[in-house]
C-alpha cells in the first residue's frame, strides 16, 4: 500500500500514453464564450479566413517605397502559407485580361437610345477637350461613353504609404503555424525599416510569448512560496513529495476524463482547473495538523462535509450553459474528488511522519460576533449590487500589447476604405453571386443568368444605326473620317456566358468554403452594423454569461446553505460567513476599484470553494488553534497557487490574483476575529 | 475593349517622362492627335521634387502638382483637386516614369523590352500599359536626355523636347 500513490500516478501516465490519440485540447477561445448558434458562424468565418490577413504598410509614396512593395510581394508570394498578395498599386494581369474579355458584359451599359443631337453634342465636347492642356485620349471604341465599369472595392491607402494585403492560411487559433509565419514574415521585413505589419494572429504569437514569460515568473514565485511552506514551516520532504504526486495525479485524472467527456475541452479551462486543484491541499493540511494519519479514524467528518459541499457547488456549476464555467467546474469536481480520495484513503498508508507540535503564539484579539459579520457581509452585497459595473469586453482580459495596438491603429487610420466582413451563403455558386450583388459587392463576378440577361440587352440594341450616325456627326465636326470605323464592334462580338466556378472566386481573392452543399463566402460591406463582428458576438455572449452566472450562483448558494445546515447545524451562519464575508468584502473593494470582468467572477467562485471548507472546519472544530493553523498554511498554499497572479501583467491573471488575494486575506482576518 | 481613363494615364506618363530631365527644366510638348489629324504645341517648366512633380504651363497660366499620389490642378490661381478614381492606374504609370527618370536599366527591363543604340533607347511595354502605349523612345545627346516620344496605340504621338535646365 505504501507505493499506491506512485502506482496511481504510473497507471494514469500509462493511460495517458494509450489514450493520447483521443485527447484533444482546444485552443479556440471563442468556443468558450460564444453561444452555440454563433459558434457555427465563427467556425465558418475562420474557415473563410476571417482573421487570416496580414497587412503590410510601406511608408511614403516615393519610388523606393514602390520598389519595396514589389520586392516584398515577390518574397511573400513564395511562402507556402500565403495564398495571395494584393497591393494598392495595381490589379493583377490575370484580372486585367478578364476585364478586357468581359468588358461589355461587366460594364454598366447606358442603353437609352442615342439621338443624332445627343451624339453630336457628345462628340463636340470631346473635340473641344482636345485643345486643353490635359491630354484627353479619345476612346475610338466607345466615344460616347456608353459603357462604364463599376467601381471596385480596392485596397486604398491613407497618408501612411502603400499597403499590401497578404492572404494566408493561418488563423489566430493556430499558435504553432502562426508563430512560424510570424517569424518568417518578420525576417522578410527586417531589412526594411520603413515597413510595418499587422495581423490578428500577431496578438496570438506576441501575447502568448508575453504570457509565457509572465507565467514563468509566477511559477517561480509560486514554487518559492510552496517551498517556504513545506521546508521552513513543516520540515517534511516526504509530505511534499506525496502531495505533489497526488496533485499531479488529480490533474492528470481530471484532464484525461474531461478531454474524453467534452468534445472541445479548452486549454483555458484546463489551466484554471489545474489551479483550482491546489485547493485540495487544505484537506491534507487539515488531516496532517489533526493527526488524522496516525489515528484509527477512517473518515474525518469535517473534511468529508467540506469536500461534499465544494463538490456539490462545482457539480451544480458543471450544468451551467457557459462552456468555460461548465468545463472548469467539471474538471475541478473530478480533480478534487480524486485528491480527496487519495488524501483520505491512500495517505494513511504512506507512513508520513506525524506533525510535531510546535509552540505557536496565540493571537488574542477582540472577537466579533458571527451575526455582525453576517449583517456586514449582507450590507456589502446590497451596496455592491447597486454600484457594480461589468466589463463585457473580453479583449480587456488579454495581455495589453500596446505596441501592436498602436500598429493596428495606424492601419485603421491608413486604410480609408472602411469595409467590414459579412458571411454570405447559398446552395449554389450562381445564387451566391446573386446575394453578393444584392449587397453591392463583387460586381465583377458574373453569374451565368446575369451574363445572359446582359447579352440579350446588348444583342437587342441597334449598334449598326448608332455607328452610322456616329460616322456622319464625327465627319461634320471635323474628326478623321475613318477614326470611328471600329466603334462598338466589341459590343457586337460578345464572349460566351459560363457558369461561375470556384476559380472565378479565387481570381478576385474571394474566399470560398463548402459544407453540406452550402457555399459560404465573405463579402466586404460598408455597414458595420450588418457585418460579422467577433467582438460584438463575444460582448453579447459575455452579457448573457453574467446573467446566467448570477442565476446559477443564487442556486448554488442556496444549496450550500442547505448543506452547511446539515454539516454544521446551528453554526451555519458562522460557517456561511467564510463564504459571504470574503466574497462580500472582495466584491465591494473590486467594485470600488473599477468595473468587474469575467475573471473576477470566476475567482469569486474559487473563493467560495475555499471558503466552504474553512467554514465547516472552523465551525465544527474542537481544537480551534490547530484548525486555524491548518487554515493558515492552507491559505498560504492557496496564495502560492492563485495569489501570486497579482504580480502578473496580464489582466485576466492579475484579476484572479487580486480577487483571490483579497479573499484569502479576509478569510485570514475572519479566523482571527470572528467568535 | 477595356475603356480606361487614358487622359490620366498618359498625363501621368507625361509627368514622369518630363521628370527624368532632372530638377527643373524647360520643355516643349508636341501632341499629334490622330482622331483630328492635327498637332498642338505646349511649353512650360517641370520640377522634379521629392515624391512628385510640379509642372507650370507658362503660356497657359496653368500648373499641375503631383505629390504623394495626389494630383492638383491650378488654373488662374485656383486649386482644383482632381478625383482619385483612377489613382491605382496612375500610380502604376507613375512607376514607369520614375523608372524613366532614374534610367535604371535593370529596373526598366522589369516593365519593358529595352532596345538601345548610341543615341536612343526604345522601350516596349511588357505590362498592362501595352494596351495603351506601343513604344517609348528616349533620345540622348552627350549622355543627356533630349527628347521623349510616346507612341500610343490609338495613333496619337506625344513628343517632349527638353531645351535647357533652369535650376
Amino acid at each position: 500500500m505504501k507505493y499506491l500513490n506512485y502506482i496511481l500516478l504510473l497507471a494514469l501516465l500509462v493511460s495517458a500514453f494509450f489514450l493520447k490519440e483521443h485527447l484533444h485540447i482546444s485552443t479556440n477561445l471563442a468556443s468558450l464564450f460564444a453561444p452555440k448558434e454563433k459558434l457555427q458562424e465563427l467556425n465558418i468565418a475562420n474557415k473563410l479566413g476571417y482573421s487570416n490577413d496580414i497587412l503590410i504598410a510601406v511608408k511614403g509614396f516615393e519610388y523606393s517605397a514602390k520598389t519595396t512593395v514589389r520586392e516584398l510581394t515577390k518574397e511573400l508570394q513564395k511562402l507556402e502559407q500565403v495564398t495571395s498578395v494584393q497591393s494598392s498599386l495595381a490589379p493583377s494581369l490575370e484580372l486585367q485580361l478578364y476585364f478586357k474579355t468581359f468588358y461589355p458584359l461587366l460594364s454598366d451599359f447606358n442603353h437609352t437610345k442615342q439621338t443624332q443631337l445627343s451624339i453630336h453634342q457628345t462628340l463636340q465636347e470631346l473635340y473641344d477637350t482636345q485643345f486643353s492642356i490635359f491630354y484627353t485620349p479619345i476612346n475610338a471604341n466607345d466615344p460616347l461613353g456608353l459603357f462604364k465599369l463599376p467601381s471596385t472595392q480596392k485596397l486604398k491607402q491613407g497618408s501612411y504609404g502603400y499597403i499590401l494585403r497578404v492572404k494566408t492560411t493561418v488563423s489566430t487559433s493556430q499558435i504553432l503555424e502562426a508563430t512560424q509565419l510570424y517569424e518568417v514574415v518578420k525576417s522578410i521585413l527586417k531589412p526594411y525599416p520603413n515597413v510595418i505589419s499587422f495581423a490578428p494572429f500577431y496578438y496570438t504569437v506576441e501575447n502568448s510569448r508575453a504570457i509565457k514569460k509572465d507565467v514563468q515568473l509566477i511559477i517561480v514565485l509560486s514554487t518559492v512560496v510552496l517551498l517556504f511552506i513545506y521546508f521552513i514551516l513543516l520540515k517534511n520532504i516526504k509530505l511534499l513529495l506525496h502531495t505533489l504526486i497526488t496533485l499531479g495525479s488529480s490533474m492528470l485524472f481530471a484532464t484525461l476524463t474531461s478531454t474524453l467527456l467534452f468534445k472541445e475541452f479548452n486549454i483555458l479551462s484546463l489551466a484554471f482547473g489545474m489551479s483550482i486543484t491546489a485547493v485540495s491541499i487544505d484537506y491534507l493540511l487539515h488531516y496532517y495538523f489533526h493527526h488524522f494519519y496516525s489515528s484509527s479514524k477512517r473518515v474525518e467528518k469535517n473534511v468529508l462535509y467540506g469536500f461534499l459541499t465544494t463538490a456539490t457547488a462545482f457539480g451544480l456549476f458543471s450544468f451551467i450553459e457557459i462552456p468555460l464555467i461548465a468545463q472548469i467546474s467539471s474538471f475541478t469536481l473530478l480533480s478534487l474528488s480524486f485528491a480527496y480520495l487519495v488524501f483520505t484513503f491512500v495517505f494513511p498508508h504512506l507512513n508520513i511522519p506525524a506533525y510535531q507540535e510546535q509552540k505557536h503564539q496565540t493571537l488574542t484579539t477582540q472577537k466579533i460576533s458571527a451575526y455582525f459579520v453576517f449583517s456586514l457581509s449582507l450590507g456589502l452585497f446590497i451596496y455592491t449590487a447597486f454600484t457594480l459595473k461589468l466589463d463585457t469586453n473580453i479583449r480587456h482580459l488579454d495581455y495589453q500589447n500596446l505596441n501592436l495596438q498602436k500598429v493596428e491603429q495606424t492601419f485603421k487610420e491608413s486604410n480609408t476604405n472602411r469595409l467590414y466582413p459579412k458571411i454570405v451563403q447559398a446552395n449554389s455558386l450562381e445564387t451566391l453571386v446573386f446575394h453578393l450583388h444584392s449587397l453591392n459587392t463583387s460586381p465583377f463576378l458574373l453569374s451565368q443568368k446575369e451574363c445572359n440577361e446582359k447579352k440579350n440587352i446588348l444583342k437587342n440594341y441597334d449598334f449598326l444605326t448608332l455607328k452610322q450616325t456616329l460616322h456622319l456627326e464625327a465627319k461634320n465636326i471635323g474628326y478623321k473620317p475613318t477614326y470611328f470605323d471600329n466603334a462598338y464592334d466589341f459590343a457586337m462580338e460578345l464572349p460566351e456566358c459560363k457558369a461561375v466556378t470556384v476559380d472565378d472566386f479565387k481570381r478576385f481573392g474571394l474566399s470560398l468554403y463548402q459544407e453540406k452543399n452550402i457555399y459560404y463566402t465573405l463579402a466586404l460591406i460598408d455597414n458595420p452594423d450588418k457585418a460579422l463582428s467577433i467582438t460584438s458576438i463575444l460582448k453579447n455572449a459575455t452579457k448573457d454569461m453574467y446573467k446566467e452566472l448570477m442565476q446559477f450562483s443564487f442556486y448554488v448558494v442556496g444549496i450550500i446553505i442547505i448543506l452547511l445546515i446539515i454539516s454544521v447545524k446551528r453554526k451555519f451562519i458562522y460557517a456561511l460567513n467564510y463564504i459571504l464575508f470574503p466574497v462580500g468584502v472582495t466584491l465591494f473593494i473590486l467594485s470600488f476599484l473599477g468595473s468587474l470582468n469575467l475573471m473576477h467572477f470566476f475567482s469569486l467562485i474559487i473563493l467560495i470553494a475555499i471558503g466552504i471548507d474553512y467554514g465547516i472546519y472552523m465551525a465544527n472544530s474542537h481544537q480551534k488553534q490547530r484548525t486555524s493553523l491548518a487554515i493558515n498554511y492552507s491559505l498560504l498554499s492557496s496564495f502560492a497557487a492563485f495569489g501570486v497572479l497579482v504580480f502578473s501583467s496580464i489582466t485576466a491573471l492579475y484579476s484572479i490574483g487580486l480577487t483571490i488575494s483579497l479573499g484569502l486575506f479576509f478569510i485570514f482576518i475572519l479566523t482571527k476575529l470572528m467568535k | 475593349m477595356v475603356k480606361l481613363n487614358m487622359y490620366k494615364i498618359l498625363f501621368t506618363l507625361f509627368i514622369f517622362s518630363t521628370s527624368m530631365f532632372a530638377q527643373s527644366f524647360h520643355f516643349q510638348e508636341i501632341r499629334y492627335n490622330n482622331a483630328l489629324d492635327k498637332s498642338k504645341t505646349l511649353e512650360g517648366n517641370i520640377s522634379f521634387v521629392k515624391n512628385g512633380l510640379l509642372i507650370d504651363y507658362t503660356d497657359k497660366k496653368q500648373s499641375l502638382h503631383y505629390i504623394n499620389a495626389i494630383l492638383e490642378y491650378t488654373k488662374d490661381e485656383k486649386i482644383i483637386t482632381l478625383d482619385e478614381k483612377n489613382a491605382q492606374r496612375i500610380k502604376e504609370y507613375f512607376d514607369i516614369l520614375i523608372l524613366l527618370h532614374d534610367a535604371d536599366e535593370k529596373k526598366l527591363e522589369e516593365d519593358f523590352i529595352v532596345e538601345k543604340d548610341a543615341q536612343t533607347l526604345l522601350l516596349t511595354p511588357k505590362t498592362i500599359i501595352k494596351n495603351f502605349i506601343k513604344k517609348i523612345k528616349l533620345t540622348k545627346e552627350k549622355n543627356e536626355l533630349k527628347s521623349v516620344q510616346l507612341i500610343l496605340n490609338n495613333g496619337d504621338l506625344i513628343t517632349i523636347n527638353i531645351s535647357n535646365e533652369i535650376s
